[in-house]
């Protein structure tokens, strides 16, 4: 995937998966690896910089005698995904006319 | 590498927050079955740093100079040229006087050598009694051995002193210019 469409997908990929329940680093990684390669280092500044936006936030919890970090969508957090469902509307209209373009193109070489 | 070495390692060139964020990986990793050295050979400290830290300094850096804006900026350069222009010539003056004192710590010994080696040299083509003129020189010149190893760690340490100040002190003008 290109590093720039990534890039501005990683944030709401993270609230995404947040959204469905509170999670952990390594979940987090777990669940988003399945459609877009992310690593631990990449996933860290997102965590930071949702939390820093109130996006996110944290709490501990024990587990096996040690604390995990969980990790919680806010209201804001929501509100931003909500507005990424509204922008990808535009998104899929692009998408479709780029495809239609390329089938159309494909057509046109058949015939030929 | 163990899970206890990596940590110890990665929290050398990095903050608590970013260390338990990688114990917490590591731990969860081994308890789903991975294999401890494997997984700990499988993060490059270097790479770490580079991804994870710089973006969030970088990031923090930007979001506060933004907070401030361009309008307050030039405001605040305004208000406080009264107190700026005035610290600027002290600035630069502590500055001076810094540099003349590595100068001095530095040169003072080799000219005092060159001196005391003259004048020693020019005593005993007039004074019999040299035995006691090469015993004073002797001493001389190690204090003045002394003084120059001192002169030389500490011009060390002041040149880093002016580097670090100046590196700072541009990069924040630069900052306050954008």
């Amino acid at each position: 995937m290109d590093a720039q469409i990534k890039k501005g997908l990683i944030d709401i990929c993270v609230l995404a998966t947040l959204s469905k329940g509170d999670s952990y680093g390594w979940q987090i990684i777990k669940d988003i690896n399945q459609v877009m390669l992310l690593s631990e280092s990449t996933l860290y500044p997102v965590l930071k910089r949702l939390e820093t936006a109130n996006m996110v936030t944290t709490y501990e919890q024990p587990h096996n005698g040690r604390l995990r970090r969980y990790f919680k969508i806010t209201v804001m957090g929501k509100t931003k995904l909500g507005e990424f469902e509204n922008e990808f509307k535009g998104i899929a209209r692009v998408y479709n006319y780029i495809m239609a373009s390329i089938t159309e193109k494909n057509n046109k070489e058949e015939e030929e | 590498m163990n899970k206890k070495q990596f940590l110890k390692e990665l929290n050398k060139s990095t903050n608590y927050e970013i260390t338990s964020y990688y114990d917490e990986l590591i731990s969860d990793r081994i308890e789903q079955g991975e294999d401890e050295t494997s997984v700990v050979a499988s993060y490059d400290i270097k790479k770490i740093l580079k991804e994870s830290e710089f973006k969030v300094a970088k990031k923090e850096l930007e979001t506060k100079s933004k907070r401030g804006g361009r309008g307050l900026t030039v405001l605040l350069v305004l208000f406080s040229a009264p107190i700026t222009i005035p610290l600027a010539f002290a600035f630069i003056i502590v500055m001076l006087s810094f540099l003349l004192t590595s100068v001095i710590l530095i040169g003072a010994p080799i000219a005092g050598t060159v001196y005391a080696a003259l004048s020693t040299i020019e005593s005993i083509r007039i004074n019999e009694s040299a035995e006691f003129i090469i015993l004073g020189l002797g001493l001389f010149l190690l204090a003045l051995a002394a003084i120059g190893i001192v002169g030389t760690v500490l011009s060390k340490y002041l040149f880093r002193f002016y580097k670090w100040t100046l590196v700072k002190f541009f990069s924040m003008a630069k900052r306050r210019a954008a």
